[in-house]
């Protein structure tokens, strides 16, 4: 980071002038709202906005002429933005910019708007380009959160807000290791109707199911016992939000609420669980992809590329699944990739397969049921036509991509 | 001062001066709020710009990189200098295409010395989020932004959008040889 000035006082009033013809008076009002209240979590500043009057910040929009600027802006494209430094206060946005917000299109008013009022604050340009303070807008990011080097900057300004926030430290920190407390198991899920918490090809290649307290294998002769999760995997909770085995590692990641365990086999790794501080919580599906030997966590619409052996920079994720993985939809319930070496994504009761470009294939999404548990279609109370279930009236036809694997633990 | 994202072809073409130069001087001369910072050039070759300025010895730019200033050492590096002219006085800033001469690709200093010009009538589209299409013949898909390694990116560095047989605009790298995974990337 770099400093270019300092405001003696730490209660600042803003004032937004004008607003853009691009977005809704509310929505643009917040966004702008929004751009300070980013610096005010990390930082012992208040902000206050007025509506008339004086105001230490003033933030507006001109084109290409101006009757107060006489740096003017250049049309759509190129400069989009601009700011004083301390203690002079204006923030002035290009007024032909398609000025958007909670979209892919245009240009984010609330992410430029952080960057400027960064500058009004006095803050110059940061060399990592995926910081806030980066001078080039490399486009809309959905969970949008300050870079270390921003909030280390503002910091080295005003000083650090009281009590310190989560997800400054670096490293994960431990968590005693309380043993799950044992409760009343969830009711035994019906492989067969059930919709899925995790999906993960573990090793020597069995495919194992989640739901709830409890976890089963998948193979070609239907799926096999159920088992409670802790009795395969000791001190490991039940409902988790994901599952992914690393043949590279040989590491077996389980991910509930903020917290990681980690084993190999079925023996958890020393120190874990630990508390997920670099990634969202609550994440949706996780799963290992070999072509590139990385880990990807999926939460909501976006997904956190992991290196399991290399120190990882997650500061420009969460990225968008849609700029992956085409075509497969968001908040998926379980991921994986298999032995055929596709990428599976599940939801609900369907699942989605995909080519070796991250494309959904032709013909999904198919029926988990029928094609991964192999259940035939209750005959007796479903309407044959316009069932829900399978597509095939027998309920054997497999997937042909389906192929044998063993059913019974080795442990 | 946030700038998007400028492919140096669309740099070239939306400049009016573009100069390969060292810089020997800097002086802050008041004008605006922070002033204005003054550097004088010794202008090594002219890419474009010759009817406007054929010869340029000043470059202006705003003293504060808050609102676009540039920062230039002096008397260390030659630069490939972009800007436009108003009232006869050269102007650059963070948002124009500015680079060390000796950190530009082969592609782009052959870039620059013929093939952004042949490519000015060709538009490149930037793409931030997919899918994204061309609209037209004339249109060629910039998807640096996408890319894990970031802008500026391989067609920042390593293509030029030039019109091929047939009238349609694409990405040329010339002699080197060719990198697959743009070729995939351009297709829409």
């Amino acid at each position: 980071y770099l400093l270019l000035g300092r405001w003696r006082k730490k209660h600042l009033t803003f004032r937004i002038l004008n607003l853009p013809s691009t977005l809704p008076p509310h929505t643009a009002r917040a966004a702008l709202r929004q751009a300070f209240q980013d610096w005010s979590n990390v930082a012992p500043l208040t902000f206050q906005e007025v509506q008339a009057g004086a105001a230490d910040i003033r933030l507006s929009f001109h084109g290409r002429q101006s009757s107060y600027c006489s740096n003017t802006f250049d049309g759509p494209g190129r400069v989009l933005a601009h700011a004083d430094i301390p203690e002079l206060g204006s923030v002035h946005f290009d007024e032909d910019e398609f000025w958007t917000e909670g979209t892919y299109r245009g240009v984010n008013l609330r992410i430029i708007a952080a960057h400027e009022v960064g500058h009004a604050l006095g803050l110059g340009h940061s060399r990592y380009s995926q910081a806030l303070m980066a001078p080039v807008y490399e486009g809309y990011r959905p969970h949008f959160k300050l870079h270390p080097d921003d909030v280390a900057g503002i910091q080295a300004l005003y000083g650090k807000k009281s009590p310190v926030i989560r997800d400054e430290e670096e490293e994960e920190t431990e968590l005693p290791t309380v043993p799950p407390v044992p409760t009343e198991p969830s009711p035994m899920p019906d492989p067969c109707s059930s919709e899925l918490d995790a999906m993960m090809l573990g090793p020597r290649g069995k495919t194992y199911a989640f739901k709830g307290d409890y976890v089963w294998t998948v193979s070609d002769s239907g799926p096999g016992p159920l088992f409670r999760v802790s009795a395969l995997w000791e001190g490991l909770p039940g409902n988790l939000d994901a599952a992914v085995y690393s043949p590279r590692t040989q590491w077996i990641h389980f991910f509930k609420g903020d917290k990681v365990w980690r084993y190999i086999n079925f023996k958890m790794s020393p120190g874990f669980p630990k508390k997920l501080n670099r990634v969202e919580p609550n994440l949706d599906a996780a799963l290992y992809w070999p072509l590139n030997q990385k880990v990807f966590l999926f939460k909501g619409s976006g997904y956190w590329q992991w290196d399991e052996l290399a120190r990882t920079d997650f500061s420009s994720y969460p990225k968008p699944i849609k700029g992956l993985f085409t075509g497969v939809p968001n908040q998926p319930s379980a991921a994986m990739s298999w032995q055929d070496g596709r990428v599976y994504f599940f939801k609900g009761k369907v699942y989605w397969r995909l080519n070796q470009q991250l494309r959904v294939e032709k013909g999904y999404p198919r029926n988990i049921s029928h094609n991964w548990m192999h259940c035939r279609p209750r005959t007796i109370d479903t309407t044959p036509s316009g069932g829900n279930t399978t597509p095939s009236g027998t309920g054997i036809t497999l997937d042909t991509t389906l192929s044998a694997t063993e059913t019974t633990f080795e442990y | 001062c946030t700038c998007s994202p400028s492919h140096p072809q669309d740099a070239f073409c939306n400049s009016d001066i573009v100069i390969r130069a060292k810089v020997v001087g800097k002086k802050l001369v008041k004008e605006g709020p922070f002033g204005t910072l003054v550097y004088t050039i010794k202008q090594m070759k002219m890419y474009r710009g010759f009817t406007k300025m054929p010869h340029v010895q000043y470059i202006h730019t705003e003293a504060s990189e808050s609102l676009c200033g540039l920062k230039l050492e002096v008397n260390k590096y030659q630069y490939l200098l972009t800007g436009r002219v108003y009232d006869g006085k050269m102007y650059t800033g963070l948002c124009n295409f500015v680079e060390r001469w000796d950190q530009l690709t082969l592609s782009q200093r052959k870039g620059l010395n013929y093939r952004y010009h042949l490519g000015c009538n060709c538009k490149i589209k930037s793409c931030y989020y997919l899918p994204c299409f061309v609209t037209s013949k004339n249109e060629c898909l910039w998807t640096d932004m996408l890319s894990n390694f970031g802008y500026p990116g391989y067609q920042s560095k390593h293509y030029a959008c030039i019109r091929q047989k047939g009238g349609y605009c694409s990405w040329y790298r010339g002699w080197a040889p060719p990198d697959k995974s743009i070729i995939n990337a351009t297709d829409p």
